[in-house]
């Protein structure tokens, strides 16, 4: 009997390109890494845990399908052939997840819903103009990727997808570089969780350079506003803003109804289905998500070489809106007089609830009776109108080149 | 790469009149259910 082909996993390591193996051991190696963090809480673990295993799996478990080529029993994201698609969806286990869910952008959608079920916008609607504002100014590595992506050879679809990891909203470029750069949405995702998981430890670091300690600690006015925010007009906001954006960026509707309608079922108080999408569909989804991201983490994807230009294009998006929402966090500071605290600028990068918890973590550790949330708050669901707003803006733009 | 900057200004541009806008509907909405609605 032939051993090779008993241990198929182990035999097609050495029947392939050295790099190949090499990157295939890597992978399992950076799998088992991204598992462990995650388990120890450093990266997130909702995506981690499923997405390491995902890769250690997808990586070892090569064998010889029936027409002698070598592949997986897990998913084929490359078939576009109806037939072809037919019988994979009968075989690979995760094909029709893949397919119905994740292709179509629908996985992202649920999970929009839930965030939606899980935001308040009553911040927001107490402070619209300083939320926005922060907002918007921490889009800027959202804006200054996209030319520089371009200068480093990018197609402006997959720039533009690239750029969006700097909005720090995960499904956001899930769905961005499935409608604009659908050769590249594995890694251009892979990349945006990866850097997003990699938030909650580096910001830190960034407020700490840009705002000194005396700034950190400045404890806001307190006032009533946000108890004076009712029911009925988040209600009112929620379809007025999924009318207008859905009106503005037909492209970009499914994400506005999902994240609005979840809002809209958190506020109307439609209790069963805020529990169903908040505990079963949100979590059920991320689970996927991480699952589906780490069997697409083929060492096929690693040695594109473009992915290195990915690597760099989204952590400069990162940084940079990272800086640029500190910058509208001191604009935010001077117009009020100083007396508001800058730090809430980084939660104007939307890393719904991370990059608000960072800047109240950050502020607590400067001074204890300092309370920013509110407005971190504010700032963090405004962030995911302003991405919302450039995706839908990257998508018309570039649709109608 | 010049069209390239004059887009992404526009596209920046677009975004932050479009941002401004909805702090301003924000506020509408609010004075609008606050003066007719809640009464």
């Amino acid at each position: 009997m032939d051993l090779s082909m008993l241990f198929q996993g182990i035999s097609t390591l050495f029947a392939v390109d050295p790099r190949m193996a090499l990157a295939r051991i890597l992978l399992i190696a950076l799998g088992v890494l991204l598992f462990y963090l995650g388990c120890k809480h450093t990266l997130e673990p909702l995506i981690m845990i499923p997405m390491g295993f995902g890769m250690v799996a997808i990586n070892s478990a090569v064998l010889y399908l029936s027409t002698g080529v070598m592949g997986n029993i897990f998913v084929d994201p490359m078939v576009s052939d109806t037939n072809a698609l037919m019988q994979i969806l009968q075989v690979d286990f995760l094909q029709p997840i893949y397919t119905f869910t994740f292709s179509n952008g629908l996985i992202a959608c649920i999970v929009f819903l839930g965030i939606g079920v899980l935001t308040d916008v009553g911040y927001l609607l107490a402070y619209p103009f300083t939320s926005m504002l922060i907002a918007f100014c921490a889009e800027l590595g959202t804006i200054l990727t996209f030319p520089l992506a371009i200068s480093m050879g990018l197609a402006p679809g997959d720039a533009a997808a690239v750029a969006l990891i700097g909005g720090a909203d995960g499904p956001m470029v899930l769905f961005a570089s499935l409608t604009m750069a659908k050769d590249l949405f594995v890694p251009i995702t892979i990349v945006a969780y990866l850097y997003l998981s990699l938030t909650y430890g580096g910001y830190p670091f960034l407020i700490r350079l840009l705002v000194p300690k005396k700034l950190r600690g400045i404890k806001p006015p307190v006032d009533d506003r946000i108890a004076s925010v009712t029911r009925r007009e988040k209600l009112v906001f929620s379809i007025v803003a999924c009318l207008v954006l859905s009106l503005l960026f037909p492209v970009a509707a499914p994400l506005f109804l999902s994240f609005f309608l979840g809002v809209a079922i958190r506020e109307a108080g439609v209790e069963k289905y805020a529990e169903m999408l908040e505990n079963t569909f949100l979590y059920a989804s991320t689970f996927f998500l991480g699952l589906l991201l780490g069997v697409l983490c083929e060492a096929t994807t690693v040695l594109n070489p473009v992915i290195l230009k990915l690597l760099v294009l989204g952590m400069f998006a990162l940084l940079i809106s990272g800086i640029g929402g500190i910058g509208g966090g001191y604009l935010a500071y001077f117009i009020s007089g100083k007396k508001f605290n800058p730090v809430t600028g980084i939660a104007g990068v939307s890393c719904v609830p991370t990059t608000a918890k960072v800047a109240q973590k950050e502020v607590t550790l400067a001074n204890r009776s300092a309370i920013i949330l509110p407005y971190a708050i504010g700032a963090n669901v405004s962030g995911v109108i302003t991405t919302a707003i450039l995706t839908g803006l990257y998508i018309t733009f570039l649709l109608s080149k | 790469m010049a069209q390239v900057w004059i887009m992404t200004a526009q596209i920046a541009g677009v975004a932050f009149v479009l941002s401004i806008l909805t702090a301003v509907a924000i506020s509408l909405i609010r004075t609008v259910l606050q003066k007719f609605v809640r009464k």
